[in-house]
C-alpha cells in the first residue's frame, strides 16, 4: 500500500488498482480556467453587437491554457501508459443490470448519455430559429427593408452556392464534395476502429505482427479523422480551387457570423432580384453546430494519437484491447451524430 | 425535549431574550417620502421620487460650490430646484415648493424669513413655501470633508398631499482645508472582495505561523511537500470529499457577506449603501455562489465521503475524474468571481436571463458565463462517477432496493444532475459566445430568442433545485431512522417517491415561465404536472412522521436539525404550492413572497438538511465526536433567527415589494397609495429581517467554530456512535485507505425483497456468458 503513496508521476503500478495521486486533475482544471480567461479577454463583442473588438495580447496566454490542459493529459497518460489490462474492474455480482459488466463500459456509456444531451440542445436551438425565422426564399420577390433577419441555410451556400460557381461535376454541386468525402471518411473511420479491436482479440497472430497491424488500423482511423477535420477547415476558410473543380470557400462565400448585410441575390431573368439580409443568426448555428462536432472529432484525434503510439510500442493484445473498444463506443457516436448534423445543415 | 443541563437552559434563555429585546426595540423611523418634519410651515407632502425634479445648491453669487473649502469661513448658499409640479407656477397656487438641508459638518443659519433650523437640518419656513429658490448661510468646519445632502419637494400646490407630488435629492462633497487631493472612489465592491481576499491570506498566514511556532524544526519544505502533495493530488474519495468541505464552506461565508451586504442595503427604504450597479451584481452572485459553490459542494463532499462507504465499495470507479469533479470548481469559482474585482461583476441573476446575459457592459458577465461553463464540466463528470458507482460497485447482497436511502438520494440527484446540465452547459457557450465573438444566439435584431434561454435553463434550472434538496431527503431519512432507532417506515414507497420526483422534475419546468406568455393550454399542464410534485414529497414527509411515531426517539443535535427541516421544508413546500396556480403566480412573481419560498426550502431544507448531515457524520469523518452544547445552541439560535430572516418576507412579498431591486420606498401614511410604494409596516419588518438574518449569519459561526475546535480536541468516536447500521458504521472512525480491506457483504437486510421479474429479467439480458470478456479482461 504505502508505496502507492509515493509521489512519482511516471508509469503506474496498475496490478494495485488505479492510482492514488495525480497530478492531471489539477492542471487540466487551470488549464481550461487559463483559456476562457484569456479567450474571453482577446475577444470582446463590439457595442453595435455585428463583430467584436479584438486584442491580441491575451491570444498567447489562451494558447497557453490549451498547452496547459495538454500538459495535463501527458501527465494523465503516462501513468496509463504502463496499464496493461491486469486491471479491469468489473460490475460486482449481484448489481443488476451489470453484473459482471466492466465498469468502464458502463461509464462510457453514461458518458454517451450527457453527448446526447449536447447534441439535443444544439438541435434544440437549430429547430427553435430554424422554424420561427422566415428563410430567406420565402421572401423573394417581396420588398424587404435592408437588414431584415432571415434564414439563409448552410445548404444553400454549399448546393446551390456551389451552382453559381463552375459545376465540373454535373451531377451534384462542386461545393457538396467535401462534405460528402468527409461523410464517408468518418463512416469509413468506424469500420477500421472495429478492425482495430477485432486484430488486437486475434490469438492466432504472433504479438509483434499483431502489434503491427493494430496499429496500422489505429492510424488509418487517425488519417481519416484528420482527414476529416482538414476538410472542414478548408471548406469553411479556404476553398477548394483545384484545376476545373470549383467550390469556393463558405467564408468567401460570406457567410459568417458577423453578417448583417448579405446581399442575396435570387431569380433569373425577369424575376431576378436582390435583397440584402441579415443571416447571422444561421451562421452562428451552423458554425456553433458543426464546430462542437469537430471538437469532438479533434478530441478524438487526440485519443488516437495517444492509441497508436501505445499500439507502435505493443500495448494492445487480446487481454488489453478493451480501451479500443470504449474509444469506438465514443467514436461510433461521434460518427452517428455527424449523421444527423449532415443532413440537417448540409442537404436541407 | 430533556433539558439535560444548565447550558442548554442557559442558551435558551440568552435567546429569548435577544428576541424579546428585538420585538421591543424603538420603532424604525423612515424617512419615507422626501420630506416630513413636525412643524407646520414644513411641507408634508408624499409624492413620489422623480428625476424630473433637479435640485442644486450653488454659491449665492451663482458659481458652483469649491471643491475645498476655507475652514471657518461662512458661504452664503443659494438652495434651488427646477421641475415637476411646480414648475407650472400658477399664481393662485400655494405651498409649491419646500427642501431640507442637511450638513454633516459645519453650521448652516438661516438668513431670511423664508427658512429654518428644526432638529438641526435647515428648512423652509410657512413664508417660505411658495419659492423655489432660498438663501443660507454655511459656516465651514475646520478640518474634514463634509457632505451636504439636499431633498426637495415639486409640489402641485392643491394645498394637500397628492401622488402628482414629486421630489428627489441631492448630495455634493466639499472636502477639506489645504484641497485634501480628490480620493480616487474606491469601488464598493471591490474592497469587499479584496477583503476576502486578503482575510483568505492573512488566515493562511496565521495558519502557518501556528505550525511554525508548535514546531519550528519540522517546518520545513520537506514536511510540508508531500503535505501539500497529498492534497493536490489524492484522488481517494475521502480526501477529495473533505476538499469539497473546505470549499463549500468557504463559498457559504462568501455567500452569506453578500447577503449581509444586500440585507444592510435593504435595511431602511431608499438606502444608499450599495448603488444600484453593485446590488445587482451582489444578489446575482450571491444566488449563483450559495447555489454552485456553496450547496453543491457541500453535498459533494457528504457524497463523496458516504456513498462508496454505505455501499460498500473500495473508492468511486474513476477515482482521477472524481478530482478532476472537484478541481474544476475552484477555477470556475475564480473565473465566476473576478468580475469583481474590477467593480463589474455580473449582474445577470443566477438565473442570467437574456437577453441582459448577451449585452451587459459589465463584462464580468462574460466570466461568469467561463466559471459556469467550468461547473457544468465539473457536474458532469461528477455524475458519471457518481451513477456508475452505484450501479455497480454495491457489495455483495446490496440490491437496489437494500440501498441506504442517502445514497438513494444521491443517485436520483446526480441523474436529474447529469441529464439536465448539458442543456444549460450549451446556452451558457451560446451566450459566452455571443459576448466575445459576437455570434448572434441572444441578439434580438438578428432573430434571437430571449425565451430560448429560459428553455435551455429552467429545463436544467428546475431539476437542479431539486438536485440540491433530494440529498436532503436522504439525510433526514438516515437521521431520522437512526435518531428514533428502528428501520425507515416504508422504505419501497421512498424509493419510489425519489424516483418518482427525479421524473417529474422534468416535466414542470414551465412554471418558472408562467408570465411569459406562453400558451394557456401549457400554462395549465405544467401547473398539474408541478402539483404532482406535492405527492412524492408528501409520502416522504408522512413517512418521517411515522418512523419517529413508531421509534423512539433520541435527540441528539443532528435529530434537532433534522425535526427543524420537516417544519421549514414543510412550510416551504406549502408556499411552494401557491405558485404553479397560474392566476397566484402571475401575482406573486417576482416579488418577495418567491424569496421567501425559495429560502424556506434552500436554506431550511438543502442547508439544515447540510447541518444535519454534518452534526451527523462529523465522527465517522474526524474520527472525534462534536460538542453537542454548541450544537443545540447553534441550533437554537439558527433555527428562531432563520424564521425571523424569512417568515416576514412572505408578508413583504404580499405587500408588493419586489425581488432583484436595490430599493423601495414607503408611504407617507396608510391613505395616500403611490404605485411602487409599500406601506410604513415594510421597513419596519425589512429592519427586523436584517437583524435576524446577521443573527442568523452569525450563529452559523458556532458550528464552524465547533467543527474546528472538536476536531483539535474532541472526544475520541467510536465507529458507530449513534447505533447507526449501514456500512459506513462498520469501519473504523475515520475509515482507512482504502475504505474497505475486506468488501463486505449484505446479509438479511429487507429478506422479504427478492429480485422480481423485471430484475431476473435484465440479469439474463446483460449478465455476460462467462467465458466471455469477463475472462478475457482478467488476464
Ligand atoms: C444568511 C442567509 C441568507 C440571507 C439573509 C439571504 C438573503 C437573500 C435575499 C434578501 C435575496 C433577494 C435579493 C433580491 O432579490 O433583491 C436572496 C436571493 C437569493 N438567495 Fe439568499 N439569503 C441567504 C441564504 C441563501 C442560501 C443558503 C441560498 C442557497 C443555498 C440562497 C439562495 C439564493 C438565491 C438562489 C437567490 C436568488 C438570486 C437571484 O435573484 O438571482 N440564499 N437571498
Ligand atoms: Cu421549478
Amino acid at each position: 500500500m504505502s508505496d502507492d503513496h509515493g509521489y512519482h508521476h511516471g508509469p503506474h503500478e496498475w496490478s494495485h488498482g488505479a492510482p492514488h495521486n495525480s497530478w492531471a486533475p489539477i492542471i487540466i482544471s487551470i488549464g481550461s480556467g487559463v483559456f476562457l480567461f484569456f479567450f474571453a479577454k482577446a475577444f470582446t463583442m463590439n457595442e453595435g453587437m455585428n463583430g467584436y473588438i479584438y486584442d491580441s495580447a491575451p491570444l498567447p496566454l489562451a494558447i497557453a491554457g490549451l498547452a496547459i490542459i495538454f500538459a495535463g493529459l501527458i501527465s494523465w497518460w503516462k501513468q496509463d501508459f504502463s496499464f496493461d489490462g491486469s486491471y479491469e474492474p468489473q460490475a460486482t455480482h449481484g448489481s443488476t443490470p451489470f453484473s459482471n459488466v466492466d465498469i468502464r463500459k458502463v461509464g462510457m456509456w453514461v458518458f454517451l448519455m450527457s453527448e446526447m444531451m449536447i447534441f439535443s440542445s444544439l438541435f434544440a436551438t437549430y429547430i427553435r430559429y430554424r422554424t420561427s425565422i422566415d428563410s430567406c426564399y420565402s421572401l423573394e420577390g417581396t420588398v424587404v427593408e435592408p437588414g431584415t433577419a432571415c434564414w439563409l441555410p448552410a445548404s444553400y451556400f454549399i448546393a446551390k452556392g456551389g451552382e453559381h460557381a463552375h459545376s465540373t461535376l454535373g451531377f451534384m454541386p462542386d461545393a457538396l464534395v467535401p462534405g460528402a468525402i468527409n461523410t464517408f471518411a468518418l463512416i469509413i473511420s468506424s469500420y477500421t476502429i472495429v478492425m482495430a479491436l477485432k486484430t488486437a482479440k486475434r490469438t492466432d497472430l504472433e504479438h509483434a505482427e499483431r502489434s503491427i497491424k493494430v496499429r496500422n488500423y489505429l492510424g488509418a482511423t487517425f488519417c481519416l479523422a484528420t482527414l476529416f477535420l482538414v476538410m472542414k477547415m478548408i471548406e469553411w476558410f479556404i476553398g477548394f480551387h483545384i484545376g476545373p473543380f470549383e467550390a469556393p470557400s463558405l467564408l468567401s462565400d460570406q457567410f459568417t457570423i458577423h453578417n448583417d448585410a448579405y446581399t442575396y441575390n435570387y431569380g433569373h431573368g425577369a424575376e431576378a432580384g436582390a435583397m440584402t439580409v441579415d443571416i447571422r443568426m444561421a451562421a452562428s448555428i451552423f458554425y456553433l453546430t458543426t464546430g462542437t462536432h469537430g471538437v469532438h472529432v479533434f478530441a478524438g484525434i487526440v485519443g488516437l494519437g495517444y492509441m497508436v503510439v501505445k499500439a507502435h510500442k505493443g500495448g494492445y493484445g487480446p487481454g488489453n484491447s478493451v480501451s479500443i473498444e470504449y474509444f469506438g463506443l465514443y467514436w461510433h457516436f461521434v460518427d452517428l451524430a455527424w449523421v444527423a448534423v449532415f443532413p440537417a445543415f448540409y442537404l436541407y | 425535549m430533556q433539558l439535560r443541563n444548565v447550558w442548554t437552559v442557559r442558551a435558551m434563555v440568552i435567546v429569548a431574550v435577544l428576541f424579546a429585546a428585538l420585538m421591543f426595540s424603538p420603532e424604525h423611523e423612515a424617512r419615507p417620502s422626501g420630506i416630513s418634519s413636525v412643524d407646520s410651515g414644513c411641507s408634508c407632502h408624499s409624492g413620489t421620487p422623480s428625476s424630473q425634479v433637479v435640485a442644486s445648491i450653488t454659491l449665492a453669487n451663482g458659481s458652483a460650490l469649491p471643491e475645498n473649502y476655507e475652514p471657518g469661513a461662512t458661504y452664503a448658499l443659494l438652495i434651488s430646484f427646477s421641475g415637476g409640479p411646480a414648475e407650472d407656477n400658477i399664481p393662485e397656487r400655494v405651498n409649491t415648493g419646500g427642501f431640507n438641508l442637511v450638513a454633516s459638518k459645519g453650521t448652516l443659519t438661516p438668513i431670511d424669513n423664508t427658512t429654518q433650523i428644526l432638529a438641526g437640518e435647515l428648512t423652509h419656513t410657512d413664508a417660505g413655501n411658495d419659492q423655489q429658490a432660498w438663501n443660507a448661510d454655511w459656516t465651514a468646519p475646520t478640518s474634514g470633508s463634509t457632505v451636504l445632502r439636499l431633498m426637495v419637494n415639486s409640489v402641485n400646490g392643491d394645498n394637500s398631499a397628492s401622488s402628482d407630488d414629486q421630489w428627489n435629492t441631492v448630495s455634493y462633497t466639499v472636502s477639506g482645508a489645504g484641497g485634501e487631493a480628490p480620493t480616487m472612489q474606491a469601488n464598493g465592491l471591490t474592497v469587499l472582495f479584496s477583503g476576502i481576499l486578503l482575510t483568505a491570506i492573512l488566515f493562511a498566514l496565521a495558519l502557518t505561523y501556528v505550525f511554525y511556532v508548535r514546531d519550528p524544526e519540522s517546518f520545513s519544505w520537506k514536511r510540508f511537500q508531500p503535505w501539500i502533495s497529498h492534497w493536490l493530488t489524492s484522488t481517494d474519495h475521502k480526501s477529495v470529499g473533505t476538499l469539497y468541505f473546505v470549499s463549500g464552506l468557504f463559498f457559504l461565508g462568501v455567500g452569506g457577506i453578500l447577503a449581509m451586504m444586500i440585507r444592510i442595503q435593504l435595511s431602511s427604504p431608499g438606502n444608499d449603501f450599495l448603488t444600484k450597479d453593485e446590488y445587482n451584481s451582489f444578489f446575482t452572485l450571491h444566488g449563483t455562489v450559495m447555489i454552485f459553490l456553496a450547496a453543491m459542494p457541500l453535498i459533494n463532499g457528504f457524497a463523496n465521503w458516504i456513498v462508496p462507504l454505505q455501499i460498500g465499495a473500495k473508492d468511486l470507479c474513476f477515482p482521477r475524474l472524481n478530482a478532476m469533479s472537484f478541481w474544476l470548481q475552484p477555477v470556475g469559482a475564480i473565473l465566476l468571481l473576478s468580475g469583481m474585482f474590477s467593480g463589474m461583476g455580473a449582474d445577470v441573476g443566477w438565473t442570467g436571463y437574456q437577453p441582459i446575459t448577451s449585452t451587459t457592459d459589465h463584462y464580468g458577465a462574460t466570466f461568469w458565463l467561463a466559471g459556469q461553463v467550468l461547473l457544468v464540466a465539473s457536474s458532469t463528470l461528477t455524475g458519471i462517477n457518481f451513477i456508475v458507482t452505484i450501479a455497480t460497485m454495491r457489495a455483495p447482497g446490496m440490491g437496489w432496493m437494500q440501498m441506504p436511502l442517502f445514497t438513494w438520494s444521491i443517485l436520483v440527484s446526480v441523474m436529474m444532475l447529469f441529464i439536465s446540465i448539458p442543456t444549460f452547459g450549451i446556452g451558457l457557450i451560446e451566450a459566452y459566445l455571443d459576448r466575445t465573438i459576437s455570434t448572434t444566439f441572444y441578439n434580438t435584431s438578428a432573430g434571437g430568442d430571449p425565451l430560448l434561454w429560459s428553455h435551455l435553463f429552467w429545463y436544467f434550472g428546475h431539476p437542479e433545485v431539486y438536485v440540491v434538496v433530494v440529498p436532503a431527503f436522504g439525510v433526514i431519512s438516515e437521521v431520522i431512522a437512526t435518531s428514533a432507532r428502528r428501520t425507515i417506515f416504508g422504505y419501497r414507497s421512498m424509493v419510489y417517491a425519489l424516483a418518482g420526483i427525479g421524473f417529474v422534475a422534468f416535466i414542470v419546468y414551465g412554471h418558472h415561465m408562467l408570465t411569459s406568455g406562453m400558451s394557456p393550454l401549457l400554462r395549465f399542464v405544467v401547473m398539474l404536472t408541478t402539483m404532482l410534485v406535492a405527492v412524492p414529497t408528501g409520502i416522504k414527509i408522512f413517512n418521517w412522521l411515522k418512523t419517529m411515531h413508531g421509534g423512539s426517539l433520541v435527540y441528539r443535535t443532528h435529530t434537532l436539525w433534522a425535526l427543524g427541516f420537516l417544519v421549514t421544508f414543510t412550510l416551504g413546500g406549502i408556499s411552494g404550492m401557491f405558485f404553479p396556480a397560474i392566476a397566484m403566480d402571475v401575482h406573486l412573481h417576482e416579488t418577495y413572497f418567491v424569496v421567501a419560498h425559495f429560502h424556506y426550502v434552500l436554506v431550511g431544507g438543502t442547508v439544515f438538511g447540510l447541518f444535519a448531515a454534518f452534526y451527523y457524520w462529523y465522527p465517522k469523518i474526524t474520527g472525534r465526536m462534536m460538542s453537542e452544547r454548541l450544537g443545540i445552541l447553534h441550533f437554537l439560535i439558527g433555527f428562531i433567527s432563520y424564521n425571523g430572516v424569512f417568515w416576514p418576507m412572505h408578508k413583504l412579498g404580499l405587500l408588493g415589494m419586489t425581488r432583484r431591486h436595490h430599493t423601495y420606498y414607503i408611504r407617507a401614511d396608510e391613505y395616500s397609495d403611490i404605485i411602487g410604494t409599500l406601506p410604513p409596516e415594510a421597513a419596519q419588518w425589512n429592519q427586523f429581517i436584517t437583524v435576524c438574518a446577521f443573527i442568523f449569519f452569525l450563529s452559523n459561526l458556532i458550528m464552524v467554530y465547533n467543527i474546528i475546535a472538536s476536531w483539535l480536541n474532541g472526544r475520541k468516536a467510536p465507529a458507530d456512535p449513534w447505533g447507526g447500521w449501514s456500512f459506513e458504521w462498520l469501519v473504523s472512525s475515520p475509515p482507512p485507505t482504502p475504505s474497505f480491506d475486506e468488501i463486505p457483504t449484505l446479509e438479511n437486510a429487507n429478506p422479504d425483497h427478492a429480485p422480481g421479474r423485471l430484475t431476473g429479467m435484465l440479469e439474463r439480458i446483460m449478465t455476460p456468458d462467462s467465458g466471455d470478456e469477463g475472462e478475457e479482461a482478467g488476464h
